[in-house]
């Protein structure tokens, strides 16, 4: 287990290295630079501008540079706002974007699971039938989608919510409600499959000619079960969660990392986009490994990494 | 039930896509002195900002996003069952070696590499397919090894294999076409998620450019006028929810009928 998990660790590791190569010499090489869309600079100006970010030297000593910075937390400069650093900038913004994540992951995980749970007990039956409807529904309905009504609806309509910015936690309402939609239909959808399977596997039928209580059964071998698939899928739903947080913060008009994200590659401000790549993908990658160590927990069988043959 | 839900699909595609055509009205004239009207027998869904036709906008961009969802789900298709059947037929380090890199691959903050993608390539639509399609192939890679897996050990392929039947026969003729219904079920899955993301993208400015209509650009230009023309919003959504709440709903019906 202890090598497993040391295994993992490493491989994370690795893969987050990967990803800060790859986008750091992604959004050099291509075309378009910093400066060029402002008001024309004249090529003295430009020249000049690039040696202050040290973007003259060969892009090897520039990956070195950046490399070893960044071993020490600095993000480097940001080219559209000179006077705040990359890691300014994630700190002030990152708690938002964090905050409205999980709120909309623990909104999903309570709703999503119970009623999967229940759905299950009676598959097919009147209450199944309605829950996958409304799922397929609530699958069907894209946030850009899901946001503007909300805001048409308990804004404009009823009045009794804040359309965006921020100022408090009312103002996260919305927000989290419009983000975790499709993710609880997608977490029920997944509770409520493996719970049909394994209430009728033959397990079950043991347990029962055991004598054990229902209660018993169905702490130790349904909801235990049940919990593998959205634990497998919490990591890359919570990147659904990250890039569904874009469009939440563009339309409610929240602070947040993500809408700096894409003003970046617009701009193309390469310290800020590859420090935000980098937050964001370790801290997928460590979902990642969670997810693994935590299912290698409960059920000693799953084999992860694609062996399982 | 499936020769069913096929025809069903197949009529709604040739609507989709012919019905643009029927419809006698230029979805990208402009007349800025009939800007934003009200729906009426003369504009059925009223106009936009510049006074070009919501109703004919809406039938072109259904069938843009329609279509960069089927082609997009074509290329994850095509990635995903080669990868998928090549890693579950070969077995051993070649499966284990190709799988950790549709993990890794997995673990990727993939959109925000799309969006870096799309800013600094231009926004090309076919490069929008690719895009979208590159992202969608991993599920279907796994699904597809796993079937593959369990199909490979059966009796005729054993006895395709005695006979002397080389590799790529053996994987096109005798395990495809026996995994082919689970294939189209999450093809059908893959095409509403593509529209949603294309939409996500559009939204962005990273998708479909003006001028241009899909229903992620229609719902963008929506959402800036929401509180005064509401129905520039409502409609586009409208389009969107009963395209992609139809291919989920019949995605999810093969799906049972295939695995009841």
């Amino acid at each position: 287990m202890i090598s497993f998990i040391v295994k993992r660790i490493i491989v994370s590791i690795l893969i987050v290295f990967i990803i800060i190569t790859l986008t750091f010499f992604l959004v050099r090489f291509a075309k378009g630079g910093p400066f060029d869309f402002e008001k024309k600079v004249t090529p003295e100006v430009k020249k000049q501008l690039m040696k202050k970010y040290g973007m003259d030297k060969p892009i090897l000593v520039q990956y070195l540079k950046y490399m070893g910075r960044l071993i020490q937390l600095d993000f480097d400069k940001s080219t559209k706002y000179p006077d705040r650093t990359v890691a300014e900038i994630i700190r002030e913004n990152l708690p938002y974007s964090i905050t409205i994540g999980l709120l909309s992951l623990l909104l999903s995980v309570s709703i999503g699971i119970p009623l999967g749970l229940i759905a299950s007990k009676k598959p097919e039956e009147k209450l199944d039938r309605l829950l996958q409807t409304f799922s397929i529904l609530f699958v069907s309905l894209p946030r850009i989608v899901i946001a503007p009504l909300a805001i048409m609806f308990f804004s404009f309509t009823l009045g009794i919510l804040p359309s965006g910015l921020w100022g408090g936690p009312l103002y996260l309402i919305l927000p989290v409600i419009t983000l975790s939609i499709p993710f609880i239909a997608k977490i029920f959808l997944l509770t409520r499959n493996k719970a049909i399977s394994i209430r009728s596997s033959q397990f079950i039928l043991a347990a029962r000619a055991r004598g054990l209580s229902e209660q018993r059964i169905f702490f130790t071998h349904i909801l235990k079960n049940s919990m593998i698939p959205v634990i497998a899928f919490l990591a890359p739903g919570a990147a659904m969660l990250l890039t569904g947080s874009v469009v939440i913060e563009i339309i409610f008009v929240l602070p947040g990392l993500g809408k700096y994200f894409v003003q970046a590659a617009f701009n193309r401000d390469y310290a800020l986009i590859t420090g935000v790549v980098i937050v964001y993908s370790t801290l997928l990658v460590f979902l990642n490994m969670l997810a693994d160590i935590s299912l290698q927990f409960i059920d000693p069988r799953t084999k992860i990494f694609g062996d399982d043959s | 039930m499936l020769k069913k839900t096929a025809l069903i699909f197949l009529i709604m595609s040739i609507v989709i896509i012919l019905l643009p055509e029927i419809v006698p009205i230029d979805p990208n004239e402009i007349n800025l002195s009939n800007g934003n009207l009200s729906p009426s027998s003369a504009h059925l869904l009223g106009t936009d900002l510049k006074g070009r036709d919501l109703f004919a906008r809406m039938l072109f961009g259904t069938r843009l996003s329609f279509l960069i969802g089927i082609s997009a789900t074509f290329i994850s298709l095509f990635v995903g069952v080669a990868w998928g059947s090549v890693a579950g037929y070969s077995g051993g380090f070649k499966d284990a070696a190709m799988m950790r890199i549709v993990d890794v691959l997995y673990g990727l903050p993939y959109m925000f590499i799309v969006i870096i993608l799309m800013t600094f390539t231009g926004r090309s639509v076919m490069l929008l397919f690719i895009a979208l399609g590159l992202v969608q192939w991993l599920t279907m890679a796994r699904i597809v090894r796993a079937e593959v897996i369990s199909i490979k050990e059966k009796e005729f392929i054993e006895a395709a294999k005695a006979i002397g039947t080389p590799k790529a026969k053996i994987l096109l003729k005798h395990i495809l076409p026996n995994i082919i219904g689970t294939i189209s079920v999450y093809a059908t899955f893959t095409i509403p998620t593509v529209i949603i993301v294309e939409t996500f993208l559009s939204f962005l400015g990273l998708g479909v450019q003006p001028p241009q209509a899909s229903l992620g650009t229609l719902i963008k230009n929506g959402i800036t006028t929401i509180s005064v023309y509401p129905w520039q919003i409502i409609f586009p959504s409208l389009f969107l929810l009963v395209l992609v709440f139809t291919i989920n709903r019949i995605g999810w019906k093969l799906e049972k009928n295939l695995f009841k």
